[in-house]
């Protein structure tokens, strides 16, 4: 008593039967078959049990509108939560109902609905909740849910978004779409047109109808040909999912295996909303029983895909569409019975019986239909009942794109108010349902619609009515929610979850708030709809990613240098954006012997990142004094000078090296991760408050490499090299020299307190520098130099890592650095904040924290004092590793007043351990920076 | 995704830009009061409707004036900045 | 343990002459030719240098990147221009083929307009298109990502 395979349905090819399986069972289909429909014909009437309590569910619709039909599928080509009326039937799919265990069939959980009392809208709220409501949640998610993600799966495949720009999109391709598109063709502008469904054509392609003489699909199928020969781009199995800004629209291309559905960003100058109308189900107790259906879904079905999906069928309708379902069911040997709401009574016109004015009272059976009673109490023997109560236009990109919506009292129905520019809504979107008016002068014969009448729940209506069939919402659950005076449609929705589910609300949205108008009194207008947001059907997130993740997410730059540092066994972590050296050789042993050996006798390290931003032209200079927080326009030729930039509160943005070139010319050497940073700075205030043309700004970072020579050999490594005349090159000085024909830029500044040279050379004649420079190193036993070893020399020496050892409020006095705050009279970046006595009374300062034991303070550790029996922060470690050259653990750390408390012993805590230190210079080694020299 | 025209290279996504502030907050001077300063750090007009904007289109590193609508994210003019170069 | 080395999470960087042909397109890492930056008043650097801003890619109202060799030294010029090298800062790949124009939608949005400096494959990249050949220019850093990222665009199942 269901589903049978009929004659008709054109979409089949008969010649090609295949097989897939459904929880378990192998279902026969022919090419051409949705899911749905080969399990349609095939008999199954139970495809899945309810979210909630359980309860059997079969086949609604046809579409995407379909509340029940969702199914997992398994293996190899994994998806969860699929849509049967969509996927297309291929050999060899296997299904897995949703919620059903061990299927949908035959579902252990099924004893719940039973306790549906006790489980109504929103109990979570107040049940479930003592002792601890967290010892029920994880058994309460388990009952529920929809589909089961496989953990051992690959998930989607990539799919790269596509960007579009066309005059002219067009959503849905059903007649007014085609058409839309036709005209906009025909008058010579660039066209995509987009449908969800597998073909162009929409409702003509089952609904009977003839346009100019020709079937119904057959003039669609002529009018793809024709869009197509206009240069017309025709996306199927395409979802607009979503409107968005400046005339953007979403679409979700289903792809072919496992590949996430493509997005195409598409920016039209115009879009033409052509995306039909879903069917309203009818209220009345047991209406979500298998075999309660969509009846233009029956119909859809019937012509398209050769199943007539019961033999006793019952049909009620509160308009003409559901005539055609009526008509083509009884032509296959069906057993119709047509309930006309409405109160047509013609009943000698059709080879079928029609009952006036008889709604349903209540659908009979246990698992699916048996029968129905009628208000008069007149039973009828049924195995289907197909339901229309009009039909509800599609109106969610126009909401989406800010349109406001107005109630039409004669369609029962919400349609696009107000124009939205460059949006326009056609067809059954519109409101417009005759094809007769969709195609004017086109000669159609079709099937009025007859008005668009609605039936809405009533309160107090005796039974059990469904109206969101997928999070398993009744009448009696917005009753409840009325009650409670969750009275607000927003409210409504979050309270008893109708229209929250995949299908968000296509089905009931409407029925929903049209009962709560009525029970508080209001009209449908007055108590509107919740807000429409994308997607329109889902969409998962692998479309939105696209390529981004893995080693496309951040990208890492690379050093010119990478190839030779591998070869050199160097293992590389990521430092500010880049990919560099951490250390050279199999293990992190390798840190401290590097810093050793660089302090005793020369290192060479790769310090290509580090910025190299030019700043040219006459104004140069004034601009660099209002930029950094030292004077520069003092700084002399072929000089540099260490300074700081700070941001607009005073904090210290970056510090570095600033070279002056000439009297036009200056490169800030700021940090290797702050460039793209400093870069944005220096042009902001170029623009802001200077001649934009009497200074430029230059980043030339990628253009050289920069090889670091330091240790007290480093300038007779230099020598032996071939560079002469070091000897007089004082620190914080450059000289220009040759290498192999080459200019090499030599600036001699440190930053790990050795005598130090900074090489900069371009970066496509580095590895022959580097390589001499390593071929030379051997007679001095040069160590190649990673960043972790780097870390622990600039620390040995106090020198700060900006980020590290400063933070959103560090100060230049708080490291030390008072002469510009005290001495300098101009203007420059933050300066006024400098002198805030709010921020004042914040300061840490960067001081030294020499451990009491052997072992390394914990970086993070906050420096904590009880103050009124309460434990407080005063500061933290910002920098701590184990010295080789010291032998012993230095750190440095931010605290209050720490400048004047040197000498004292402080408590750290950290991770529930307290730890004793005591506070010291910054500098642990060499204060007197004699080895700048050595 | 928004879509916004810098003053010389035309239409971009708005992924290109970096929103730079309020117009018209001018720095102040170095006599600047407290509040003043704090003010100019700070406060944000935060209108509901037209606003005045600076962004930055960051491929070509031009800063610009942009008004736009906050409710409705219709942008309606877009300026270059001072005299050009 | 092995410690990862982090450089193992990436594809190396493609030497000059890598070639990538897939979905009808051919991608080339070609040498970079040298070029310089110049800001400022370009008619005047026109002037002066006698190059044609015309050849040129320009990329801001007051920048372009120009092409080739250029007499003039770096810094400032007394008639209002600036000029820095960037020839070995920038790597080149060139596109051609009848995929193109779909590979392009990929990576990029809308038009470029009078400026060649766009975000292409989510990275900043200078256009040069020559004929039915688009040249990228990048920052040299970024070379092997975008290489990455061309093979994968170009490899996954296209329409």
């Amino acid at each position: 008593m269901s589903g049978w395979r009929t004659q008709t349905g054109w979409a089949l090819d008969r010649c090609q039967s295949l097989t897939f399986t459904f929880d378990g069972k192998t279902i026969p289909a022919l090419k051409g078959d949705t899911v749905a429909s080969a399990l349609l014909a095939s008999g199954q009437r139970i495809v899945g049990r309810s979210f909630k309590y359980h309860r059997p569910r079969g086949f609604w619709g046809v579409g995407s509108e379909e509340p029940n039909g969702i199914a997992d599928v398994l293996g190899a080509q994994h998806r969860p939560n699929v849509q049967m009326t969509l996927e297309p039937a291929v050999q060899g799919l296997c299904l897995q109902s949703i919620n059903g265990h061990p299927s949908a069939e035959h579902d252990r959980m099924a004893f719940l609905d039973r306790f549906s009392r006790f489980i109504p809208a929103a109990f979570y709220y107040k049940t479930f909740m003592l002792p601890d409501w967290h010892l029920f949640e994880p058994r309460i998610r388990a009952m529920a849910g929809l589909g089961r993600l496989d953990p051992a799966a690959q998930g989607f495949g990539p799919s790269v978004p596509i960007n579009a720009t066309c005059d002219v999109l067009v959503v849905g391709a059903g007649p007014a779409g085609l058409a839309a598109a036709r005209d906009a063709a025909k008058a010579g502008r660039k066209v995509i047109l987009c449908d969800e469904g597998l073909r162009a054509g929409g409702s003509l392609l089952y609904r009977p109808a003839r346009i100019d003489g020709q079937e119904g699909r057959d003039w669609a199928a002529a009018m793809g040909a024709d869009l197509a020969s206009l240069g017309v781009r025709i996306l199927t199995r395409t979802t607009a999912f979503g409107r968005y800004d400046h005339g953007l629209t979403g679409l979700a291309e289903a792809q072919p295996g496992t590949a996430a559905p493509r997005i195409w960003r598409v920016r039209a100058a115009e879009t033409i909303l052509a995306t039909g109308a879903i069917e309203r189900s009818l209220p009345f107790a047991n209406n979500d029983l298998p075999g309660v259906m969509s009846a233009e879904a029956g119909l859809h079905y019937l012509n398209r895909f050769g199943v007539a999906v019961g033999r006793r069928v019952v049909i009620a309708t509160t308009n003409s569409s559901a005539y055609d379902t009526a008509r083509a069911l009884q032509q296959v040997g069906a057993e119709v019975t047509l309930l006309d709401l409405h109160g047509r009574s013609d009943a000698g016109q059709h080879p079928f019986r029609v009952i006036a004015a008889q709604p349903i009272e209540t659908a009979l059976g246990r698992r699916q239909v048996e029968a129905v009673r009628l208000t008069s109490g007149e039973r009828i023997e049924a195995d289907t009942v197909l339901v229309s109560g009009g039909h509800t236009p599609s109106v969610h990109l126009y909401s989406q794109a800010q349109g406001r919506l107005r109630w039409d009292e004669s369609l029962q129905a919400f349609l696009p108010g107000d124009p939205v520019l460059g949006l326009c809504v056609i067809g059954a979107a519109a409101g417009v349902f005759d094809l007769s008016r969709i195609l004017p002068g086109q000669g159609v014969e079709a099937t009025s619609h007859g008005g668009n009448a609605a039936v809405w729940p009533k309160p107090m209506a005796k039974g059990r009515i469904w109206l969101d069939m997928q999070n398993d919402v009744t009448a009696k659950d917005v009753e409840l929610a009325h009650r409670e005076n969750l009275t607000s449609v927003e409210h409504l929705k979050r309270y008893t979850t109708l229209g929250m589910a995949n299908d968000q609300g296509k089905t009931s949205n409407l029925p929903g708030l049209a009962l709560m108008a009525e029970l508080t009194g209001r009209t449908i207008p007055e108590t509107g709809t919740t807000t429409y947001r994308p997607p329109f059907t889902p969409v998962p997130l692998a479309s939105f990613a696209g390529l981004r993740g893995g080693q496309f997410m951040n990208p890492v730059r690379r050093l010119p240098l990478e190839a030779e540092h591998r070869a050199d066994g160097a293992l590389f972590r990521e430092y500010g954006g880049w990919l560099r050296p951490a250390w050279y050789g199999a293990d992190e042993s390798a840190v401290l012997r590097e810093a050793k050996a660089a302090r005793q006798g020369v290192g060479l390290f790769d310090g290509s990142p580090l910025g190299k931003i030019e700043v040219i032209g006459p104004d140069a200079a004034k601009f660099l004094d209002f930029i950094y927080y030292n004077t520069m326009s003092t700084l002399k030729l072929e000089r540099c000078r260490y300074g700081f930039v700070l941001t607009e509160g005073g904090a210290v943005y970056d510090d570095g090296v600033l070279v002056r070139l000439d009297e036009n010319r200056f490169i800030v050497s700021c940090s290797s991760s702050h460039v793209q940073g400093m870069g944005f700075l220096l042009e902001e205030w170029r623009q802001d408050s200077f001649d934009r043309s009497r200074v430029v700004i230059h980043d030339t970072t990628a253009n050289y490499a920069t090889l670091t020579v330091t240790g007290p050999k480093s300038r007779e490594l230099l020598q032996a090299v071939g560079f002469a005349a070091l000897d007089d090159l004082p620190h914080m000085a450059l000289t220009f020299s040759q290498f192999e024909g080459i200019e090499v830029r030599i600036t001699r500044v440190s930053f790990t307190g050795d005598r130090s040279y900074e090489l900069s050379i371009r970066a496509d004649h580095a590895l022959g520098l580097w390589r001499r420079l390593k071929e030379a190193g051997r007679a001095f036993a040069a160590v190649l130099l990673g960043g972790e070893a780097l870390m622990i020399l600039r620390a040995e020496k106090g020198y700060i890592v900006v980020g590290k050892d400063t933070d959103g409020r560090t100060r230049p006095m708080d490291l030390g650095v008072y002469g510009p705050f005290e001495k300098r009279k101009g203007e420059y970046l933050g300066r006024r904040s400098l002198h805030l006595p709010a921020v004042a009374d914040q300061a840490r300062d960067l001081v030294g924290l020499e451990s009491l034991t052997a072992a390394v303070l914990p970086v993070g550790a906050h420096v904590v004092e009880t103050v009124g029996g309460k434990r407080r922060s005063r500061g933290f470690v910002t920098t701590s590793h184990y010295s080789p050259n010291l032998n012993r653990p230095i750190a440095m750390g931010l605290v209050e007043g720490g400048s004047t408390r040197v000498g004292e012993i402080v408590t750290l805590y950290h991770l529930g351990q307290q730890v004793q230190a005591r506070i010291a210079p910054v500098c642990a080694l060499d204060p007197k920076g004699r080895l700048l020299d050595a | 995704m928004q879509l916004f025209t810098c003053p010389f290279c035309g239409p971009r996504p708005e992924t290109e830009f970096h929103f730079g502030g309020d117009a018209g907050n001018a720095r102040p001077g170095a006599e600047a009061s407290a509040i003043d300063w704090t003010d100019y750090l700070f406060f944000r007009h935060n209108r509901k409707g037209v606003a005045r904007e600076i962004w930055m289109h960051m491929s070509c590193r031009e800063a610009f004036l942009m008004e736009r609508d906050t409710v409705t994210h219709a942008v309606t003019a877009t300026h270059a900045l001072g005299s050009e170069a | 343990m092995l410690e990862l080395n982090h450089v193992d999470k990436w594809a190396s960087q493609p030497e000059v002459g890598a070639i990538l042909q897939a979905a009808g397109v051919t991608a080339r890492v070609v040498d970079a030719p040298e070029c310089r930056l110049v800001s400022g008043d370009l008619a005047a650097f026109s002037r002066v240098s006698g190059v044609d801003l015309s050849t040129a890619l320009r990329l801001a109202r007051d920048r372009t990147l120009v092409l080739g060799r250029t007499e003039l030294a770096p810094g400032w010029h007394a008639e209002g221009f600036a000029l820095s090298d960037l020839s070995a800062g920038l790597a080149l790949v060139e596109l051609s083929g009848t995929g193109l124009a779909d590979l392009v939608a990929k990576a990029t949005t809308a038009d470029s307009g009078p400026s060649k400096a766009i975000t292409f494959a989510g990275i900043p990249v200078v256009l040069d298109l020559k004929g039915e050949t688009l040249g990228l220019h990048i920052e040299r850093g970024l070379l092997a990502y975008l290489w990455s990222w061309l093979a994968s665009a170009l490899q996954e199942p296209s329409r």
